[in-house]
């Protein structure tokens, strides 16, 4: 089962201006979206930057498998890493990630956290367990969600503007959109079918 | 759905006994790929073991769905390293899986068979008992494996192929261009019409006539095997191999070459594409495909073997063949030629024998459980007709993995004892 946080979805409320606040909705099709959602993003928004959220959300290891196995979260965002596991982990990243990192091992009920500076997705691997999988996706807006089997997604609060859409995968990828948002209305936005990676 | 059939003209026929030497037949239909995929054989059998056009993708993919494997795989494999390892790489071993359970499925017949000449009755049942491996290990890594544990009152005649297939070589860049498969595998010169996928009981002549006691087109070879679908119409096959058939150490350096080229017209391409894509896998009507096949072949061998007088001799030989597969609504046309020449085939004065097999098919869909089949085949040795067959046959599928068969074996060429053979089989697998 994957969860992706919210924090995207609040700092979206949060920085939306009220009423005038448009949706982006739209679909990727292909089929293995149904086995591993994508994380629909508003790309970066010239001139603008956003507050990472003071609380730090948390990536868990329990029954030797990250949860969530995707989390989306803001440029700046300071992540803690859960060991609520009975046995040790070692998490680190990938050598190609953006941020690299290598948490060492650690024992059951410590937290370690890592800073998330830069954009893009961040592969966790655990060196003890080989088929522990998770990744980290900075994105950097609040405008961002998680498609559903049928890889529909909803970006709701997003100020009226002209964006670029992209995703994140693990297995697919396509080009960035153009989306064009009103206020008080809903954009609709149509990927052609995205190629295995 | 199919429907159950009634037990009653089933057993009439079973009951109809008659006495044969049974030829052991080979399977390549596969539970172990309905319980990972959670699907029906049909989804990729016209009947077991006989391969519907996305069937035959399936085994061209190396046993992997063309249109996003994982997208229906229902029985989760085991990871041998989560995918982010491939970014690890060189520093790391690639990340693969084994499969989720072990990919064991059995195949099981019991025949009745009558033996007209000598009028010869016989319960021959069970008359073979063949497990089957076959999965993938990870992504464009598949294996197959058939291994006979009994076969007319034998235990154990022992394995009959197994290799592993890695599929879609540089991927990115060739697509389905490039296949490597190692092992004990048919040839895949007779791709066009393979013996494992045949409905009939009766191998096709061309498949099974020898020449010389070393070779015959059906048997498996150990070796390597290049092949691929560089583009939905079209494949090929580059084949190096020991020679020598399946049961003979290799006793010399000499190695056999083959090469295939064949061109698909219509109906799903060759790489699966215009297949199903959606939710769930298609498991009804799925022998409909439109399409003309056309597939030639040629084979290179030699074969050392020893005459009555034990004295070793070498024997190069040929077959060059073309192969025909034409599908219309319900309807099936199989034809197939094949020319030999061998050069020493028994070291007496009989040297440099031409011989030329060919069979004509014609198989229907009646009903999706019930298909008939008529095959006419002849054999000629230096221009003069040696063979000429005839085999009927009523196929009926009482389920997706029971079928009920009734064969004749008719030999119209011979003076006397035309009919040789009837044989009523129970075939099912689990």
């Amino acid at each position: 089962m994957t969860r992706i946080l919210a924090a995207g979805a609040l700092a979206a409320l949060l920085a939306a201006t009220g009423p005038e606040a448009g949706t982006i909705q739209g679909r990727i099709s292909h089929p293995l979206l149904a086995r591993w959602p994508a994380t629909v993003f508003v790309e970066k928004i010239p001139g603008r930057d956003f507050a990472p959220p003071a609380e730090h959300p948390v990536v868990d290891q329990k029954d030797l498998v990250f949860i969530p196995h995707v989390l989306a979260v803001i440029k700046g965002t300071t992540v803690d890493f859960r060991n609520s596991d009975s046995v040790k982990h070692n998490i680190f990243s990938s050598r190609k990630s953006p941020t690299v990192f290598n948490l060492g091992a650690y024992s059951s009920g410590v937290v370690r956290s890592v800073t998330f500076d830069k954009p893009g997705a961040v592969s966790l691997l655990c060196n003890v367990h080989a088929e522990m999988s998770a990744y980290v996706v900075v994105v950097e807006t609040p405008y961002f969600a998680q498609t559903d089997r049928e890889g529909r997604f909803t970006i709701g609060g997003v100020p009226p503007g002209s964006y670029r859409l992209a995703f994140w995968h693990e297995t697919v990828a396509s080009d960035p959109q153009p989306v064009v948002v009103e206020g008080g209305k809903v954009a609709t936005v149509a990927w052609p079918q995205p190629k295995r990676k | 759905m199919l429907r159950a059939v009634k037990p009653t003209l089933l057993v009439v026929g079973a009951l109809t006994t008659i006495l044969l030497d049974g030829l052991a037949r080979e399977a390549a239909a596969i539970p172990a790929f309905a319980r990972k995929y959670r699907t029906s054989c049909t989804t990729c059998h016209v009947a077991i073991p006989k391969r519907n056009a996305f069937g035959e993708a399936f085994r061209r993919n190396g046993y992997q769905i063309p249109a996003g494997d994982e997208r229906y795989i229902k029985e989760e494999p085991v990871s041998l390293g989560a995918e982010a390892w491939k970014e690890m790489w060189p520093d790391a071993i690639w990340p693969g899986a084994i499969p989720g359970t072990f990919p064991l499925a059995a195949y099981v017949h019991q025949r009745f068979v009558f033996d007209g000449p000598t009028d010869d009755k016989e319960f021959d049942a069970p008359h073979e008992l063949e497990l089957l491996f076959g999965n993938t290990l990870g992504r464009n890594v598949g294996f197959f494996g058939e291994w006979v544990a009994y076969e007319k009152g034998v235990n154990a005649p022992g394995l009959k192929r197994f290799f592993i297939q890695f599929s879609n070589l540089f991927e990115k860049r060739l697509g389905k261009a490039v296949s490597l498969r190692v092992g004990r595998f048919e040839p895949g010169i007779a791709d066009g019409y393979k013996d494992a996928d045949r409905i009939t009981m009766e191998h096709p002549i061309t498949l099974d006539y020898r020449v010389t006691s070393a070779f015959r087109v059906r048997d498996a070879q150990s070796g390597v095997e290049l092949a691929g679908v560089p583009h939905r119409r079209f494949e090929y096959v580059l084949g190096l191999v020991n020679g020598q058939g399946v049961s003979v150490n290799d006793p010399d350096n000499d190695k056999d070459v083959y090469a295939r080229a064949g061109f698909k017209f219509g109906g799903m391409g060759l790489d699966g594409s215009g297949g199903p894509e959606g939710e769930e896998l298609v498991i009804a009507n799925n022998y409909v495909d439109n399409s003309v096949m056309l597939g030639f072949y040629g084979y290179w061998g030699v074969a050392t073997q020893t005459d009555s007088n034990r004295v070793a001799f070498r024997n190069e030989f040929r077959r060059f063949g073309v192969d025909a597969r034409v599908n219309f609504g319900r309807n099936y046309l199989l034809a197939g030629v094949v020319r030999g020449r061998d050069d020493n085939p028994s070291n007496t004065s009989a040297r440099d024998v031409d011989s030329t097999a060919w069979f004509v098919e014609m198989d229907r869909v009646f009903k999706p459980w019930i298909i008939g089949v008529v095959r006419y085949e002849r054999l000629e040795i230096d221009g003069k007709p040696d063979l000429t067959q005839v085999v009927p046959n009523l196929t009926l599928l009482a389920r997706a993995n029971i079928r009920f068969t009734l064969e004749a074996f008719l030999q119209p060429s011979l003076d006397e004892d035309k009919f040789r053979t009837f044989k009523a089989n129970v075939l099912f697998v689990f």
